[in-house]
């Protein structure tokens, strides 16, 4: 399989996770192609949350195997799935509220800053060329997100949807080569859910890998190049759009009738 | 060496009831308001003195007793009152702080009101020692151990039958919830600190014949007894039981059994370990993080 | 207006030009630093004052370090006396009984104590919140016992003494020169950890305070942040407590006690916590606060302690925080 080694490239293998009794996940497998826009979709309390967890390596599985580029990385803890290359948003925001909106894209990139203590303690000229060269960076991707107007206001001055937005940047500072957004339209109106969309496009065409969990269906319709979907923490079904929409298991449990969809999400 | 352990089981519930008391002291109030009360400590030091200072102008000890128990109690709710509920927006550490300088303040009125000096009060039932089981008990330890029972029973009944207790357990769930059903989360904290200003008073008063009573026992009562609670895991009532037992039981088998001097380096060693193997305490939920 | 994710071609230069006038604000903290520190001998009067001044440096250098592991990054430590006897006992052993130079001596206890706080670090620090207090209480205090029971070492509740401090073959003697190293330690104490929280590890800490799992998430090896904090914190105060023992002459358990690792985190909380001014200004608010209460005599007390929570009522911030937001809305 290519999946393996190429760059962003994801596979899953028969990951489970149980909280107790209660099991989330249920031998899960899948895999995902690199530079592809791949939504989750299922009901609430199908897994979808607990599966970016496990991704993230934020849960560790019960069983099961997750490959990133070929690399297993199952029970590493979280901050070494970033140093792979894998970066997050979170359903419930996790802005760093004690910081500058600059300061939060600043820390995304922490990965790909190896400092010292000596030269952090004394302020060498190399850190500060580095501090400069990262703050120039969060600001162009702040320039991309349109929230630049306000880099140095304090993180907790920003509107919902603005801080929906500074937590994409913030994992896009750290150059992930597969991004996992948990419900990033969650919250906004149809305009700002419209520019999400356009984002996912963008990055998409930079070669990003992008896992998204979503409720939106227009949205992950209109974006994704395959679809998983979920149920009760078990794969219902996997497929295109198109074939995803048809499956009548998957109208059964979440969709509803086609034109249903449709008159909701107008 | 039987009668030596009967004697340091003894000596060890005795101690570890007093900290059980302040430690359900220290749990009553951090569930109503998630403050860590430093001033639990003088709680139990007002309580021995001015039991002490009413014996003196000459009441009958059972009314020395329960007036000691008010003078506490009107201190907790006066401290609640004037410092925690103005307060109350604030950082916990910030109450934290202000707990510590309310400790110091009512350090400083004992000084005034009494003295630097050492206090005792008569033991309830005498001096004569009693032979039980092959060890030596004073009859104060008794009344220690029994007035504990009595008092944890009398508190499971208060939480579990009066409308004032439900209300204090269901605000300890989730103080949101409380205030949306009705429940007057200001009285809840009032009557929070109250009763664990009275639980302190027991304690001092209990403890006071024993181990004597002075200006600034508090301190070191009060961080046992902070330990207790924390042991047991910090909210749980049982817990605070647990937990004072426990510690006073380690503090007795480290005197007896390794060094006097050691025994207090001992029951934080097994605290350290305990706390280790379950970082919530013995009694405490293991709380996740959802994100 | 920023709803749109199009380029937005005016706020960086608007950034720029501000950026170009203003100092970093740890360069404006330093500067007012040093100069308070150089302007100190025209306005102190005598002896005493300057010792008052002494030991406010000393404290100021402990709540730093403290400031960085409570305000920055969360975490709470009710046992740090314990690292600063730690530090005063280490070099008068090694000063006093092995005859080390005291410089030598002074790194030598520092790099003891940094190395102690390293290895209980690690598993003390997967605690939370309040446990976590009683964990570095229970410390503390195990410290101080220890100290005050081991007399054949340390010499028991009364301590020990502790040689001058010779620079260069010359014994440094009385309260001027006393001033110098402390001014100078506290400025470079200020200097190091301003660095240190301006930059990417300083951000890593302050992360993990809000959320450590979105810390994690950014590549953030929190545990040993959490740790990094611990050390550096515990190291200062060490520093302070060795140099308070060489200041001193002597050192007793009692620097150990649970009360002065309370006053440590009072005067942190009281400046104003994730503000190195603000650790500062407590440290030197609450050690003149007692000197200047004593003509008080027996209420000295209950003055303090009603001042104590008075502060906290109506500035709950802290009172650095506080009063730079005063200035802020005025401006």
């Amino acid at each position: 399989m290519t999946t393996g080694r190429a760059p962003g490239g994801l596979r899953v293998e028969r990951l489970s996770k149980a909280f107790g009794g209660v099991h989330a996940i249920e031998n899960l497998t899948f895999a995902v192609e690199p530079g592809t826009v791949h939504s989750i979709i299922g009901p609430n309390g199908a897994g979808k949350t607990t599966l970016i967890n496990l991704l993230t390596g934020v849960y560790r599985p019960t069983a099961g195997r997750i490959l990133f580029e070929g690399i297993d990385l199952t029970g590493r803890p979280p901050h070494a799935f970033a140093v792979a290359g894998i970066g997050r948003t979170f359903q419930n925001l996790q802005v760093f509220f004690n910081m500058t909106v600059v300061e939060n894209v600043m820390t995304g990139r922490h990965r790909l800053e190896p400092c010292g203590l000596v030269p952090t303690l004394l302020r060498t000229p190399a850190l500060a060329r580095c501090e400069r060269e990262s703050r120039a960076r969060a600001l162009e991707l702040l320039r991309f997100l349109g929230l630049a107007g306000r880099a140095d206001a304090c993180a907790d001055a920003l509107p919902y949807g603005a801080l929906k937005r500074l937590e994409i940047a913030r994992a896009l500072a750290g150059e992930p080569r597969l991004l996992l957004l948990d419900e990033p339209a969650a919250g906004l109106n149809p305009t700002e859910a419209r520019e999400i969309d356009e984002l996912i496009r963008k990055l998409a065409g930079t070669g990003t890998t992008v896992v998204l969990v979503e409720h939106n269906m227009h949205l992950v319709m209109g974006v994704s190049d395959r679809i998983v979907v979920l149920d009760h923490g078990r794969l219902l079904a996997e497929g295109t759009p198109e074939a995803v929409r048809e499956d009548p298991r998957v109208v059964d449990a979440y969709l509803g009738a086609a034109h249903e969809t449709e008159v909701a999400d107008a | 060496m039987d009668a030596q352990w009967v004697q340091f089981v003894a000596g060890g519930l005795t101690v570890g009831s007093i900290y059980a008391l302040v430690g359900l002291g220290f749990s009553i109030v951090f569930n109503a308001s998630r403050v860590i009360n430093f001033a639990q400590g003088e709680f139990v030091m007002i309580g021995g003195m001015s039991a002490v200072s009413l014996l003196i102008a000459g009441w009958p000890m059972p009314l020395a007793i329960g007036g000691a128990i008010v003078v506490a109690t009107i201190v907790g709710l006066l401290l609640a009152k004037v410092a925690i509920e103005r307060a109350r927006r604030a950082d916990v550490v910030t109450l934290i702080i202000i707990t510590i300088g309310a400790s110091i303040l009512l350090r400083g009125v004992a000084q005034l009101v009494w003295d630097k000096s050492v206090h005792r009060l008569p033991p309830l039932s005498g001096d004569a020692p009693l032979q039980l089981f092959g060890a030596t008990i004073v009859p104060q330890s008794l009344w220690v151990l029994g007035a504990t029972v009595a008092i944890v029973a009398a508190l499971t009944w208060f939480f579990r039958r009066t409308r004032l207790g439900k209300a204090m357990l269901a605000t300890s769930h989730n103080k949101l919830a409380a205030e949306l059903v009705g429940i007057d989360v200001k009285r809840v904290l009032l009557a929070s600190f109250g009763l664990a200003a009275a639980l302190g008073a027991v304690a001092g008063v209990l403890i006071a014949p024993i181990a004597f009573t002075s200006y600034d026992t508090g301190i070191m009562l009060g961080l046992k007894g902070f330990a207790a609670a924390i042991l047991g895991g910090l909210g749980s009532f049982p817990g605070a039981i647990a937990g004072g037992l426990a510690l006073g039981l380690l503090e007795g088998a480290g005197a007896g059994y390794v060094s006097s001097a050691y025994k207090d380096v001992i029951a934080f060693v097994v605290i350290l370990a305990v706390l280790f193997l379950r970082p919530d305490g013995l009694f405490g939920a293991l709380r996740g993080e959802r994100v | 207006m920023d709803s749109s994710v199009h380029f937005e071609a005016n706020a960086s230069s608007r950034g720029s030009r501000t950026r170009a006038v203003a100092l970093a604000p740890r360069t404006r903290l330093l500067l007012l630093l040093a100069l308070v520190i150089a302007a100190g001998p025209l306005v102190i009067p005598n002896a005493y004052f300057y010792d008052v001044a002494i030991l406010v440096a000393f404290n100021a250098i402990v709540c730093v370090g403290l400031n960085l592991l409570i305000g920055h990054a969360g975490q709470i430590s009710l046992g740090h006396a314990g690292f600063f006897a730690l530090g005063g006992y280490g070099t008068a052993l090694l000063t006093a009984r092995y005859g080390v130079p005291p410089l030598a001596a002074l790194a030598g206890a520092i790099a003891a104590v940094a190395l102690l706080a390293f290895v209980v670090g690690r598993p003390i620090l997967k605690l939370k919140g309040h446990y976590l207090a009683m964990a570095t209480l229970g410390l503390g205090i195990i410290v101080s016992i220890v100290l005050a029971t081991e007399d054949r070492i340390t010499g028991g509740p009364d301590g020990m003494q502790v040689p001058a401090l010779t620079l260069a073959g010359f014994a440094v003697q009385g309260e001027r020169a006393w001033y110098w190293i402390a001014g100078g330690a506290l400025l470079a104490t200020v200097f190091v950890v301003s660095n240190l929280i301006d930059s990417p590890t300083g951000r890593a800490l302050r992360a993990l305070h809000t959320s450590e799992v979105a810390a994690e998430v950014t590549g953030i090896d929190t545990a040993r942040h959490k740790l990094l904090a611990f050390v550096v914190s515990a190291s200062l105060a060490a520093l302070a407590g060795a140099l308070v023992a060489f200041y001193s002459g002597f050192v007793t358990p009692a620097k150990a006690s649970f009360l002065h690792s309370i006053e440590l985190v009072t005067m942190v909380v009281f400046g104003g916590m994730a503000s190195t001014a603000g650790a500062i200004v407590g440290a030197a608010v609450l050690t003149v606060l007692p000197q200047v209460l004593t003509v008080l005599k027996d209420y000295e007390m209950v003055a303090f302690g009603a001042l104590l929570m008075a502060t906290m009522i109506f500035m709950p911030r802290g009172i650095v925080p506080t009063l730079a937001a005063l200035f802020s809305r005025r401006t």
